[in-house]
């Protein structure tokens, strides 16, 4: 996987809700609102996850969404990033005692940078993509 | 389609005890206050006789069409009760009612008429109740699952509190199954966590000492 020097410019996001409360939908809407204004770095919510760079999934992994989680990261051009929002992804967050789950995110996608918080609040999501960004730079440096 | 008159809570509850009687086992009106000014606004609950749920339908098409919400149950214990949710006089400002109509289910008959040849709306809440409840919706035009995955177990009702709900075992831990360990080796390493700094701050606590 070779990074071009302009991926992590300007990173394109797919949002997918694989099961969340949208409680972290909201969070993540009030991230991309011009209060925090990530558009000035170029980072921008897409329509389709064949033209994203970074994967955010929100949600503990239902079972009829595991195979379609799947199939949305396979879409995802190369190189890619995926970051887990929210509790959910990672614990079950208050689903914990649901029959319905495949999760945790991590069973079915290899994570990249979680961000824990039911739901994060847009402070921890941008600190989740700066950890991105440093992982980023941290493969271009070792290539 | 011709306006039927618009007529108040108590009438309609009017209506329907001259029309089943004995049929209505429970009505009541339960008001609440819609939006800042707390204008007034009505609830109507009615529990009737399993075998007049569709007369009762009928019955409130007369008054107006209703609008279907949803259908709500909930497990008794001996019996699982169905909550037809419709309003009346949709669209009249302050005007509009909220009628639940309740029936219970034996435990031992769980079957009950459709609905979908009055309001063929009301096909996916009856599927949806079909297999969270385990009950047979009887003329059921398609009776296939709906939210449940194709490999869900049969005879497994998720809303149902008894033996016959979720099994302990199929509930999967997500908080106990930790980080992947069959993953290959990223290409850069991890990074090493901060060192601990030297706890010279929490000296100047008071033990117990309440915030400022």
């Amino acid at each position: 996987m070779k990074l071009t020097k302009s991926f992590n410019r300007s990173l394109w996001v797919f949002h997918l809700n694989t099961g969340s409360c949208n409680g972290c939908e909201i969070e993540i809407v009030a991230t991309i609102a011009p209060r925090y204004d990530p558009e000035r770095f170029g980072m921008r919510l897409v329509g389709s996850p064949k033209h994203a760079d970074v994967l955010l999934v929100t949600g503990p992994v239902t079972k009829k969404m595991a195979q379609k989680v799947r199939r949305v990261y396979e879409q995802v051009p190369d190189p890619k990033l995926v970051m887990c929002i929210g509790t959910c992804g990672q614990s079950g967050g208050v689903f914990y005692d649901s029959y319905n789950l495949d999760g945790p995110i991590d069973q079915v996608l290899p994570v990249d940078v979680y961000v824990p918080g039911c739901p994060p609040r847009p402070e921890a999501i941008i600190f989740g993509v700066v950890k991105a960004l440093e992982k980023l730079e941290r493969l271009e440096a070792a290539q | 389609m011709s306006e039927t008159p618009h007529r108040t809570p108590q009438e309609i509850i009017d209506l329907y005890r001259t029309e089943f009687g004995a049929g209505i086992l429970d009505a009541r009106i339960t008001e609440r206050g819609e939006g800042v000014r707390k204008t007034k606004g009505c609830n109507i609950w009615i529990r009737l006789d399993k075998n007049l749920l569709k007369p009762a339908i009928k019955k409130l098409m007369d008054i107006r069409f209703p609008h279907f919400a949803v259908i709500a149950g909930n497990d008794l214990g001996d019996e699982i009760e169905l909550l037809y949710i419709l309003s009346v006089f949709y669209g009249t400002k302050f005007g509009e009612y909220m009628v639940t109509l309740a029936i219970r289910l034996k435990k031992t008959d769980l079957t009950v008429p459709t609905i979908t040849d009055l309001i063929p709306g009301a096909l996916l809440s009856e599927r949806e109740k079909q297999e969270f409840f385990g009950i047979t919706v009887t003329g059921i035009p398609d009776g296939r699952r709906l939210f449940l995955p194709d490999d869900f177990p049969q005879g497994v009702y998720p809303w149902r509190k008894d033996e016959t709900g979720i099994k302990p075992e199929m509930v999967r831990e997500l908080w106990t199954i930790g980080r992947p360990k069959d993953r290959p080796v990223p290409p850069v390493p991890e990074k090493k966590p901060a060192p601990e700094e030297p706890a010279a701050q929490g000296t100047q606590k008071t033990p117990g000492g309440a915030a400022e």
